[in-house]
């Protein structure tokens, strides 16, 4: 068991920084593993976070930087729908949570090599800088599906950042019912520079009823699912991740129809110039 | 230099966290314009991190990325907003990107401090008080260390130097056990006056009200308006004319009867002293007089701690005048000039608390301009420009040496530099031919790099006529326009001054 007072000490700094995770957020083979695994005096759960938060430094720079720079390719955008809400950059999940990182390390030091196949390229303490894509990232929040495909089209298209990063794009807004594993929805882009292979960054662009699906199933199913994996039918007899994908779907649909409703609104002008 | 760009919304917070007190925190927000700026926010995240560790006890240091400075409150509502600053990245690096280390150390200790203001404010000519105090945070110490050793001490430094403002200071944080009395000399002109003059600081301060002769301390005269308390001063007049060196007496035994110690600063007593040498024989002899029982005095008091402020050169002006001056048994502080590092600090912390961004070529390029960064001109310097980039938002190098020439050197300028007028006018006390000899001295030295010193001695005689009263100028002229002797040649040490006199004072008056 925590003592109290460093549980509440804890608490102060995650409250204040927003980026530390509640120690009771892991595992027990997490806690396990931070003993074991990270070096002292960084081993314990009031502290581990130091130790990781240290190492991601630069890639908070990087979001900064980048961030900033999205801004800029947006304003015009922004301006051109200065109307009605267009998108909003979410940053409130810059970093991956800590727990987060160290369960994932844990995972994959447990992956086993399967016969005949070259041993997987697993994460450690040391090199997980630079094998996790999703360390620093943050979302375009918009207010259409076509305004996901605008602000896509956007990064894409942008010279200052496809001359500092290779960029890698997965979409999983029109994905076939068979192709998906969960209800989320976005477009992912993974950003790594080109000056420093290894340093990613991740933007995902989605639109707002996809966000907030998003926000309520990591509470509600992501977060139970990573600490108690392959155990769906314990965490959620009440069917609640079935439920939770269900309404993915039907937000996709209302999503649909808001933008059959807009292209009404908006008239031909707008709709011309995206043809 | 440019105004900053305050619309800039997306940047890095720096957070300093203490770590007894998690409200306690500070921190300094860093506007990004976008990915060029990569290498730039790390070298200044890393060289702020370096600084940190000079304080790693105390706090804990945390980078933050923040998409929009104005919604901060939601993402990090502890933050204590009331003390984030915003700088911009090029305020900490130098030309070639590496980290401007003082910058950082000097903002992150005013902020540890709880400075108030945090950046010292532009006020030429004000008595620096608060955090305008800037960088005297030594001689406080060492003066009160020497004085609780039972030393009497003698401040010396030319003016403008910051002598009165630390003064002050002393004044207004004393240590326990101790009152203390701030007298200003100026304007005194005889030993009646010394003893008048230092009345009046003790009746200007409550805890000084039991220093008073008896019949003045039931009074309370310190509650009263200033128009009272002069009043009462006039009252006491008589007395002290009739005998000053008795008045003064019974005051001093009346203080050294009293359980806590006293400390009395006389501010400008060069002033004094000077107003008091006239031409004739016996004014010299009123100065003798009142050194002679100055020095018995301050043997005699037990209770009684004495800080004489005045010019550096306050011993050899009055050798010059054949007069003692009894100043032996005080121990000398010297107060120097800000170092060339602490003006650069002081430039930049002045210029970010008026949102303008300078970069160190510009700061060089000031002190270049200005030469010995005398704080009065500095602060001079440092209002023209601040106002100038007001008002056409950036300046470039040129600009800035156009400032200094058209601006701080020119007609609008003008009353700044009264004083100089008045300082000449003084030096005709010493004889009728006194200011034209100065002025002739100047002369030379404005249009020349340095002079020798037998020169100026030979300019000295051509327009006086004689050598009398060359020693007496000297120093003067060295504490008023800070001229400085090395090796046989004579030098302004103010280039501003020398460039002002060489502008304004060559027009031919002699």
């Amino acid at each position: 068991m925590l003592d109290k007072t460093v549980v509440q000490r804890y608490s102060c700094t995650t409250v204040l920084l927003n980026k530390m995770s509640n120690p009771m957020d892991l595992s027990d083979e997490d806690r396990k593993f931070i003993a074991e695994n990270v070096p002292h005096p960084y081993n314990s759960v009031e502290r581990y976070g130091e130790f990781i938060l240290r190492k991601l430094q630069i890639h908070d720079v990087l979001c900064t930087t980048t961030m900033a720079t999205v801004k800029k390719l947006l304003a015009p955008l922004k301006k051109r729908y200065g109307h009605r809400f267009f998108c909003d950059i979410d940053d409130s999940n810059r970093q991956k949570n800590p727990a987060s990182i160290i369960d994932k390390i844990r995972r994959s030091q447990a992956e086993k090599s399967k016969p005949g196949e070259p041993e997987p390229d697993r994460c450690d303490l040391n090199n997980f800088t630079t094998k996790m894509t999703d360390l620093a990232r943050f979302r375009i929040v918009c207010n259409f599906l076509s305004d996901v495909d605008k602000v896509s089209k956007a990064i894409r298209n942008t010279e200052e950042l496809t001359n500092a990063f290779n960029i890698k794009e997965e979409s999983t807004i029109y994905l076939r019912p068979k192709n998906r594993k969960s209800g989320e929805r976005s477009n992912k882009f993974v950003f790594e520079l080109k000056d420093q292979p290894g340093l990613f960054l991740e933007i995902q662009v989605m639109t707002q009823l996809q966000e907030a699906w998003d926000k309520k199933d990591h509470f509600l199913v992501y977060e139970q699912r990573r600490k108690f994996p392959d155990k769906d039918e314990e965490i959620f007899p009440d069917f609640l991740d079935a439920k939770m994908f269900s309404t993915a779907e039907l937000l996709f649909v209302a999503d649909d129809y808001f933008e059959w409703l807009r292209k009404k609104r908006e008239g031909t002008k707008f709709n011309e110039e995206e043809k | 230099m440019r105004l900053r760009d305050e619309n800039q919304k997306t940047g890095h917070l720096l957070i300093f966290i203490s770590k007894e007190e998690r409200a306690n925190n500070f921190s300094f927000f860093f506007p990004v314009g976008g990915l060029e700026e990569f290498d730039s926010l790390l070298k200044i995240i890393e060289g702020f991190e370096h600084c940190f560790q000079g304080f790693k006890n105390g706090y804990e240091f945390i980078g933050n990325s923040v998409a929009d400075i104005g919604r901060l409150e939601e993402i990090l509502p502890e933050i204590d907003k009331s003390r984030m600053l915003r700088f911009e990245l090029e305020e900490f690096l130098t030309e070639d990107s590496q980290f401007i280390e003082n910058f950082a150390k000097i903002i992150i200790e005013r902020q540890i401090k709880k400075e108030s203001p945090i950046f010292p404010s532009i006020r030429p000519g004000a008595m620096a008080t608060g955090s305008n105090f800037y960088d005297r945070n030594k001689e406080p110490e060492e003066i009160w260390g020497r004085l609780q050793k039972g030393k009497n001490l003698i401040l010396r430094a030319p003016r403008r130097y910051g002598k009165s403002s630390l003064l002050n200071y002393i004044s207004e944080n004393p240590l326990t056990g101790w009152r203390v009395c701030h007298v200003d000399l100026e304007g005194g002109k005889s030993s009646e006056d010394f003893v008048e003059y230092t009345l009046k600081g003790l009746i200007q301060r409550q805890e000084c009200n039991v220093c008073l002769p008896e019949c003045l301390s039931v009074l309370e005269p310190w509650k009263e308006s200033e128009r009272n308390k002069l009043g009462i001063v006039r009252n006491e007049r008589k007395k002290i004319r009739e005998n000053w060196q008795e008045y003064a007496g019974a005051m001093f035994n009346h203080i050294d009867s009293l359980e806590d110690k006293l400390l009395l600063i006389f501010d400008e007593v060069s002033f004094l002293l000077e107003d008091m040498i006239g031409p004739k024989v016996q004014d010299k002899n009123k100065v003798n007089e009142l050194m002679i029982w100055f020095c018995e005095a301050r043997k005699k008091a037990k209770k009684i701690s004495f800080i004489l402020s005045g010019s550096e050169h306050l011993p050899s002006f009055l050798e010059s005048f054949g007069i003692e001056g009894h100043l032996d048994d005080l121990e000398t502080v010297h107060l120097a000039l800000f170092e060339s590092q602490v003006a650069r600090e002081f430039v930049f912390l002045v210029l970010a608390g008026k949102k303008i961004v300078i970069r160190l070529p510009e700061i060089n390029l000031m002190l270049a301009l200005m030469g010995d960064p005398i704080p009065y001109f500095l602060q001079l310097f440092l209002d023209i420009l601040s106002r100038v980039c007001a008002e056409k938002r950036s300046l470039s190098l040129e600009q800035i040496e156009k400032a200094y020439h058209q601006e701080l050197l020119g007609p609008e300028s003008k009353r700044y530099f009264e004083t100089i007028q008045l300082q000449l006018e003084r030096y005709s006390r010493y004889g009728e031919r006194s200011r034209a000899g100065a002025e002739s001295i100047l002369d030379e030295l404005a249009v020349n790099e340095s002079i020798g010193r037998k020169d100026i001695e030979v300019i000295w005689q051509e327009v006086t006529g004689s050598k009398e009263r060359f020693e007496a100028m000297r120093s003067i002229l060295q504490d008023d326009f800070y001229i400085k002797e090395d090796k046989d040649r004579v030098f302004f040490t103010s280039k501003l001054l020398k460039d002002w006199w060489e502008r304004h004072g060559l027009a031919g008056k002699r």
